[in-house]
């Protein structure tokens, strides 16, 4: 019999799907907003991992004929992302209820 | 060589095409957006590309089930030297104290994976290497 893998996701990837929920960004512009909760030389890492895993989708930014060096990644939030942030979220707080409250 | 040909070179030899441009290209760009933008922040983009391209080694050496392999091609020299080290000691390792123990298994553990890298680390193909095909 099949058993369903429950997808899993870490607090940063939740954090890079909360800040990419509205629109597209580059990973350096997240890693400054983060407010020091992401790091430079971590974050592509991480995107790479929530791309493999479908969180995120990305794409190479468009720029001027000659221009010099590589071009930057743009990220957004895939429809499966936000769905399985959502769930987690929905779950921490769950669990993060006294059993009082959770009666209630 | 500049900075980033040195990382592009590495990457290359060590990275998939995958992680290359997901993980390390982006990191790139970043570092010449800054050095583009004033010498001040060179260093600490310096060592987020380093940071990058590493865990970019990492990423592919557990996803691609290349560290078990690897690891089990160390241990080839390790043994190599290890009983070369016993061999050529009078009086056997008891002789020795613990601290030259431990410097001893490290100096061996050191010298094993410079062949294994070397020779051993499978060859991958990159977008660099690609174009020169």
């Amino acid at each position: 019999m099949g058993e369903t893998r429950l997808p899993s996701m870490s607090a940063t990837e939740s954090l890079i799907l909360d800040m990419l929920r509205r629109r597209e960004r580059y990973g350096l512009e997240l890693v400054d907003s983060s407010k020091g909760q992401l790091k430079r030389g971590s974050v592509y890492v991480t995107l790479a991992r929530m791309e493999s895993k479908g969180f995120v989708e990305s794409r190479q930014e468009e720029r001027p004929q000659g221009a010099i060096g590589l071009p930057r990644r743009l990220y957004r939030a895939t429809e499966y992302g936000l769905k399985v942030h959502d769930a987690y979220q929905l779950l921490r707080e769950a669990l993060a209820l006294r059993p009082a409250e959770a009666q209630a | 060589m500049t900075f980033v040909a040195a990382i592009t070179t590495l990457s290359t030899r060590f990275l998939t095409e995958r992680s290359f441009e997901l993980i390390v290209a982006p990191a790139i760009a970043d570092f010449d957006l800054d050095v583009s933008s004033g010498p001040r922040r060179e260093t600490s983009a310096r060592l987020a590309v380093l940071n990058a391209f590493l865990g970019a080694v990492w990423e592919d050496a557990v996803r691609g089930g290349d560290l078990a392999r690897f690891a089990g091609l160390v241990l080839i020299p390790v043994c190599y030297y290890a009983f070369f080290f016993l061999l050529g000691l009078p009086g056997g390792v008891n002789r020795l104290s613990s601290t030259m123990v431990t410097g001893l298994a490290i100096a061996i553990v050191a010298l094993s994976f410079a062949p294994a890298i070397v020779c051993f680390w499978p060859e991958r193909e990159t977008p660099s290497n690609a174009e020169a095909d």
